[in-house]
């Protein structure tokens, strides 16, 4: 298969990922804990995380108040219904969908059933 | 290589081919077993059979003669042969694959045979023979990069999928529109809460609307129903790990499709008239949705996935690609293409683009997947309604 090509395999060069360049979450590339670096286009920068972080999950790389619309691949995935500072977990606990309630609320004229949380 | 260039099969009416198949097309159900007994007895015949073909009507026949038509003419086929149940609708689908090819068709019924599926094999078998004959003669030689239709589908993702493996794709239909080829998305479902995203990027305004009236016609059916399209997703597998809200899963779905303009937004199994980006309203099951981009004319396809899935079209080279380190370390006879190290932070989405792109033109020029080695690809008809 395609090796890549790489100065030193061994080394990570970066934890997390910004993908867009507005964007105001990183994403963990791995389990990670601790000060870790982000990789945000062509710059690296350096943020303390405040509690560690499962591959695939976000973090504030600001800090955000309530209300706050949460941006990934410079678009809007939610809203903030909580305040997070930088390095702080952001996921279900904390983040709501723009999308979600529209359509239970469609399923529940529809059918009378009670809407999902 | 030139690296705008690959190895291909030129052809007089349409684009080239990637691969140069004699075909053995069953178009009714009635006799899709004889058809594949004349398949199975000439080496080198590739096969496939709709299981319907009768008592259709409205859309679901439309979009089942286009299916049809659009594998006759598929620019990987070098010769067809057509079998069928009656004269009539084979003419049909012959005549029709005409306009679009320029390749020799053949056509073989039970009309043909007084009904007996045995004279059916042992007739069908002779043309295929002189057709399997005729595409031995064909020889690749240097095309530009602009006669790929790219396919891009996603089966089976995970955590690894929206972060890095989806971005690759994307950055290679950015390549390929650039270089003045074409490239089609799918999966109409996981475009939802995503519409806004696309509308943003269309070639004009009436597009956007499209898109989302395509969406909402797919909830629409949901609820009808009494379903709930969104109480489970994204899904407890995908809130561990790491999707949040169903935004964020389909914007990472789309991630796929690049950054250009999208031309125009194609019904399923509809052919592009130009050049470009295009979406394909279609279903998201992989096997139903890689048959609706052959028959719009696809000749390569690359599939994203996280964890794994074998699946592939037979007709259109199906490039497996995973971020996922633990997917490839498992999966080395499945996995065409290691993004990994993307994932693992060791290569950036351009730097992986660039391996891939190349690679991409390598398996168009006739480096086989491990799907085509192995058998796994095949050609699905989706209904879009009942039978009469």
């Amino acid at each position: 298969m395609n090796a890549a090509p790489s100065t030193n395999p061994e080394i990570r060069r970066w934890q997390a990922i910004r993908i867009g360049k507005h964007d105001n979450i990183a994403v963990a590339l791995s389990d990670i804990a601790g000060e870790i670096a982000v990789r945000s286009g062509e710059n690296i920068t350096f943020v303390k995380l405040e509690t560690p972080i499962p591959m695939g999950h976000k973090f504030a790389i600001v800090d955000l108040k309530a209300g706050t619309e949460i941006v990934k691949y410079g678009e809007v995935i939610g809203v903030l219904v909580a305040d997070v500072t930088i390095g702080e977990h952001v996921h279900i606990h904390n983040l709501k969908s723009l999308r979600a309630p529209v359509a239970s609320e469609r399923h529940k004229l529809a059918t009378g059933a009670p809407t999902g949380g | 290589m030139d690296e705008l260039a690959f190895l291909g099969y030129g052809r007089t009416n349409g684009r080239a081919g990637t691969r140069n198949d004699a075909l053995v097309l069953s178009i009714n159900g009635l006799v899709a077993q004889a058809a594949k007994r004349i398949a199975e007895a000439v080496m080198g015949a590739k096969f496939v059979a709709t299981p319907y073909g009768r008592c259709q009507f409205g859309v679901d026949r439309k979009v089942h003669t286009a299916l049809l038509t659009g594998i006759g003419a598929h620019p990987n086929t070098g010769a067809l042969l057509i079998v069928g149940a009656d004269r009539k609708s084979a003419d049909e689908i012959a005549l029709a694959v005409t306009t679009i090819s320029a390749i020799p068709v053949e056509v073989l019924t039970l009309d043909d045979v007084g009904e007996d599926a045995l004279e059916l094999t042992a007739r069908g078998i002779r043309i295929c023979a002189h057709l399997v004959r005729h595409t031995s003669l064909h020889r690749r030689e240097p095309l530009p990069v602009s006669q790929l239709y790219l396919g891009v589908e996603c089966g089976h993702s995970d955590a690894t999928s929206g972060l890095t493996a989806n971005p690759i794709a994307g950055a290679i239909v950015d390549r390929l529109i650039d270089a003045g080829g074409t490239a089609v998305v799918g999966e109409t479902i996981e475009w939802l809460g995503a519409e806004h995203s696309l509308g943003r990027r269309v070639a004009e305004p009436t597009l956007g609307k499209a898109i989302e009236q395509a969406v909402k016609e797919r909830e629409d059916a949901v609820i009808a129903v009494g379903e709930d399209l969104l109480g489970n997703n994204p899904s407890p597998e995908n809130i561990r790990g790491g999707l949040t809200t169903i935004e964020e899963k389909s914007l990472g779905a789309i991630a796929k499709s690049g950054s250009r303009t999208i031309q125009g937004l194609l019904p399923f199994a509809g052919r592009p008239d130009a050049c470009g980006l295009y979406l394909m309203n279609g279903p998201s099951f992989s096997p139903e949705s890689l048959t609706g981009f052959v028959a719009s004319g696809v000749q390569i396809s690359l599939f994203t996935t996280g964890p794994g899935n074998s699946f592939s079209s037979l007709l259109a080279p199906t490039v497996k690609m995973t971020a996922n380190p633990e997917t490839v370390g498992r999966l080395s006879e499945q996995i065409d293409f290691d993004a990994s190290n993307v994932f693992t932070a060791r290569e950036t989405v351009e730097e992986a683009a660039d391996r891939l792109f190349s690679e991409l033109l390598e398996i168009a020029s006739g480096r086989l997947t491990w799907a085509e080695i192995l058998g796994e690809g095949a050609e699905v008809f989706a209904r879009m309604g009942a039978s009469l």
